[in-house]
This record gives structure tokens, sequence and C-alpha cells, in this order.
């Protein structure tokens, strides 16, 4: 039990320097290189060092700076205004509307990228300032964008699924079709919020008129050369032509031409695109190389394993276990990678799961669910970190505000797949 | 020129050098995908080379935000605290991330050393020495470690 101190302790100095203001990836350094001197000595640097190493060469990450440019295109080309007001049109009159259409658009985006960081990044620098600047209720706003991108993991494509799927040796196929549907439960639950939020009488939003139908056809029309977006990545990842790192390289190549129809294409553009898109994703990465060295050290000390074994010692009833092994994913992934944290986890999982005799795909995709709660969560879900770090204008409180009531309906979300697990095995039962 | 102003000319150009790194990335990803679809001609080295960029990426972009103070950092003590705590804090931090991109980078630093002494190549089809990934780390730390501490031995430092 070497571990139970050093989480204390270590988590105990994490937060302390977190909440005096000390900037996220410092923490995580400070943290490690102290748990690399304590732990292993000097000894320790050249895995200190390859672990910085391995992180900052890991393809996948690649894909969050992408899709950024992908969005930083959009934005800056004055594209995603197009989109946003046609949707805006289409979608018509309602009250809050512009909410409904930013949670129809982060569903699209998050379903197209797979990473809830990325979409997060993505959409707080571009859809959020106009919302911003349209007068709407900034934590309401965070919060649709938060909900939006945390679908990403979830809808298909996700590459979480994917990777859950190899580890624990689920269908891949059954994991990916088993996430549409929890996907727009989830999706159903934040507009329904958002609706009790608006209250029941219609209401003229800011920047609203009331379209005639011809509008609307030409709004539609307006919209379709963004189907070129969605088919360089969404397409070509179906098609098989592009995995999702070569696919978010296609949905930039997608917006640049989406830009170019526009006539909005200059070099100006695309040099600044990629200067904010730099600066945006390198505030995450960093944040996401640091953190990935902290989970190697949890793994060390043998925390991990520690946490994951005790409550497999614990000898509860199916229904206890299960919220036990809810409960670590949720807690840990408030503070490490959930890629490292599935590395470490699904191999003590899986026999676990055989024993109590969870259906594997219900089962790992709430876990997989899970996951994406624990990177939403204050204070440390990378999801927050990502929208901070692409719009300046929030607070961090505001952020954490908008966060809780996502938390919420996220875990409402678990609880109706708990209890009616045929919403998550009914397509991939179908499709066999 | 000045010592801080070339270290800021320095930090200017890493991060120019980022974006094109990350063009480069787009690029060859592009390129990759056209020559495995169009040619079935796969390659094996551009998706390493899209690796090395990644480091690239993330590391030579690092002094440049550490000198815009683009960092996320949580502030919600410190924004309630009174002003002269604020800043006594905000200094502390600086300090602090100088010292800890300090030590990181001379660790790193001390790796790459190692590296090249050992001849270590990355493991790849195509494999590099490992010290250049190394020192791109060990350089963006370093860096970063002189913006902090410049920031947080100012007269004011900035938010």
């Amino acid at each position: 039990m070497t571990w139970v101190p050093f989480l204390t302790v270590g988590l105990g100095l994490l937060l302390a320097l977190l909440f005096a203001g000390v900037p996220v990836f410092v923490g995580f350094l400070a943290l490690n290189i102290l748990g690399v001197v304590v732990l292993m000595g000097p000894a320790g640097f050249g895995l200190f060092t390859n672990s910085l190493f391995e992180t900052a060469t890991s393809p996948t990450l690649a894909t969050v700076a992408l899709f950024v440019l992908m969005g930083e295109i959009l934005f800056r080309s004055g594209t995603v205004d197009v989109l946003f007001d046609s949707i805006d049109r289409l979608v018509g009159n309602l009250k809050g509307r512009l909410y409904v259409v930013v949670i129809s658009l982060s569903t699209v985006f998050g379903a197209l990228s797979g990473s809830a960081v990325a979409v997060a990044a993505m959409l707080g620098r571009s859809l959020l300032p106009m919302m911003q600047s349209r007068g709407y209720d900034a934590k309401l706003s965070a919060g649709t964008v938060l909900a939006g991108a945390s679908l990403a993991p979830i809808i298909p494509p996700s590459l979480l699924a994917i990777i859950v799927g190899s580890l624990a040796d689920v269908s891949i196929a059954g994991l990916l079709v088993a996430g549409l549907i929890p996907g727009l439960v989830l999706a159903g639950l934040t507009l329904g919020y958002v609706m009790l939020r608006m209250g029941p009488q219609p209401e003229e939003e800011p920047g609203s008129t009331q379209q005639p139908d011809r509008s609307r056809i030409e709004a539609a029309l307006r919209m379709t050369p963004f189907l070129l977006v969605i088919f360089s990545v969404m397409g070509l990842i179906m098609l098989g032509i592009a995995t999702p790192s070569e696919s978010a390289a296609t949905g930039v190549a997608g917006a640049v031409l989406v830009a170019a129809l526009f006539g909005r294409l200059t070099l100006k553009m695309l040099s600044e695109a990629i200067g904010s898109a730099v600066a945006i994703s390198a505030v995450i990465l960093v944040i996401v190389c640091s953190a990935k060295l902290f989970s190697q050290l949890l793994s060390f000390t043998g925390a991990t394993r520690g946490l994951v074994s005790l409550t497999a010692d614990l000898g509860l009833g199916p229904d206890l276990t299960f919220l036990v092994m809810m409960l670590i994913p949720f807690v840990l992934c408030m503070f490490i990678d959930q890629i490292a944290f599935m590395l470490l986890a699904i191999p003590i999982y899986q026999p676990i799961v055989k024993a109590m005799e969870f259906d594997p795909v219900w089962f790992w995709t709430l876990f997989l669910i899970n996951l994406t709660i624990g990177s939403l969560t204050p204070p440390f879900g990378y999801t927050l970190f990502a929208l901070k770090g692409a719009n300046r204008d929030l607070t961090i409180a505001q952020i954490f505000g908008a966060a809780w009531p996502v938390v919420t309906i996220f875990l409402i979300g678990m609880a109706l797949l708990w209890a009616m697990p045929g919403l998550v095995t009914f397509l991939p039962e179908a499709l066999k | 020129m000045s010592a801080s102003a070339l270290h800021d000319a320095s930090s200017r150009l890493l991060f120019r050098l980022a974006g094109a790194a990350l063009a480069a990335i787009v690029v060859l990803y592009l390129f990759e995908v056209s020559a495995r679809y169009l040619f079935n001609a796969p390659t094996t080295w551009s998706g390493e080379v899209v690796r090395y960029a990644l480091s690239v990426l993330i590391f030579f972009a690092l002094p440049e935000i550490t000198r815009r103070g683009s960092h996320v950092a949580i502030d919600i003590v410190p924004s309630v605290l009174p002003e002269r705590l604020q800043s006594a804090l905000l200094r502390a931090g600086f300090l602090l991330g100088s010292l800890v991109c300090l030590g990181a980078g001379a660790i790193a630093g001390r790796e790459a050393v190692r590296q090249i002494e050992r001849g270590l190549m990355t493991n790849a089809a195509h494999p590099i020495p490992r010290w250049w990934i190394t020192a791109i780390i060990a350089i963006g730390l370093i860096s970063a470690a002189l913006h902090f501490a410049r920031n947080g031995l100012a007269r004011k430092p900035a938010a």
C-alpha cells in the first residue's frame, strides 16, 4: 500500500499548486519531477524524458491540432457564420434556438472528430464568440458547447470506442454502433435542459427575425458546400480511405475548399489560422504531455492498479460493483488522461466484467461515457481546459459553473442507460 | 539588440517553425492518403515525419505561448485575493514555472547528451537520432523557463 501516501501527498500538492494559480502544465510537471526524484532518484530521469518524448510524438495528438486548425479556417474565413446563419434561419424563431443550433452543430462536429478536447477547442474558438457577441448567456452557451463536445467520444466514429474495443476484446463495430443511441439520448437530455432553462413562453431571441420560405430554401442551399467538409472527415473514414488522424487533415483541406468556394480564401487568413491553431493546440497538448507523465507515476507506485484491485477485493454484488467500477474512472479521469487510464484499467476490469456477467458492449459503452464525464468534471477535466484555452473571454469560474449541469445531465443519462440496457444493446444486436 | 529582445525574437522564430510543422502535418497526411488510395503506393516515412513534426509543434510553440501568458491556470483563488497578494502569488507562480521548466529542460538536455553518447536512434522504419527530438523538448522548456523568470522578476508581472 505504498501508493496511499504517494497519492495523498501528490494530489494534495497538485491541488495546492493549481489553486494557487500555477499554470496547469507546470503543476503536473512539478509533481512529476518531484515524484521521479523521490521514487526513483536520478535513475528515473530517463523515464521522465522518455515519457515526454513518447507523448509529444503520439500521432493521435496531431488530430487535436488538425481539428483546431479546421475550426480556425472555418471561423476566420467567415464560413462558420454562413453555416450558423443558415441553420439559424432553418430552425426558425424558437425561443433559445441558438442553443439548439449549437447543440446540433456541436453534435455534428463531435460526431466528426471523436475527440472532446478537439471539439471543445474548435467550438470555443468559432461558435462561442458568435454567441457571446449576440448576447447569449455565457454559462449556458459554454455548457452547450461542453455537452456537444462530450458527445464526440460517444457518437460514432469514436477513437476511444476503438481503443476500448481492441483492449477489452469486444466487437469494435458493435461498440461503435452502440454509442449512437446513448449519444442521441444525451443530446436530447441537453436540449431538454436548455428548454427548461428557457421557460415555456416563446420569446424573441437576439438577432432573430421570422424568415420566409424562400429565404429558408436559400439558407439550405448555402449550407451544401459544408457537406464537403463532412464528407472529407466522416465520408473518408466510413469508406475506409483515411484513418481518423488523416481524416482530420482532409477535413482541413475540405475547410480550405469551402473557404475558397465562398471566395474567402486568402493567404493572410490561412497564416493567421495556422498561428492561432498552433497557439491553442500547444496550450492543450502541453497539458496532455504533462498529465501523461503523472499517470505513469501513478502506475509506477501501483496507485491506479491498487485502487482498481481494491474494488475487486470488496466482494460487493453486481450493482454495487458496477457503481464502484464507474466511480474509479469518474474520479481518476478528472486528473489523468483517458487513454492512459484505459490502458491500465481495462485488463483489470475485464475479468470482473466477465465474473459479474455484465453485457460487455453495455458495460464498456457506459465506461466510455463515464471517462468522458470525468474529462468534463471540475476542477481538472481536460475538456474544460481546452475550452478555456480556446476562449479567453470565459473565466475558469464560468466554465466550471457551466460544466456542473452538463455533468449532472450526463450522469442522469448514464442512470437511464443503466436502467434500460436495451438503449445501448439494441443496435448492436440488430446488426448481428 | 538586448538579450531580452533576442530571446523574444527567437521565441517568435520557434513559433513560426511550429506553424510550419502544423502545415507539414496537413500536407503529409494528404500526401499519404493520396499515395495510398490514388497511386496504391503507401509510404513508410510520412507517419514518422508527422510524429516528429508534432513534437516541433508543441515544444517550439511553448516559449511564445509562455511569453504571451496564454497558459491555462485555475484563477479562482487568486482572483478573490487583495491586489498585492494576488501579484505576489502571480510572481511566485512564474518563478516556480521557471524553476520547474528549467529542471525539466535540464533533465531533457542531459538525456539528449546521453543519447548522443550512446548513438540512440528512434524506433522507426527510417530511424533518426533520438536526441534531435529530445533537444527540441529541452530547447522549448528552457526557453519557456526564461520567459517565466523574466515575467516573475519584472517590476509588474503580466497576468
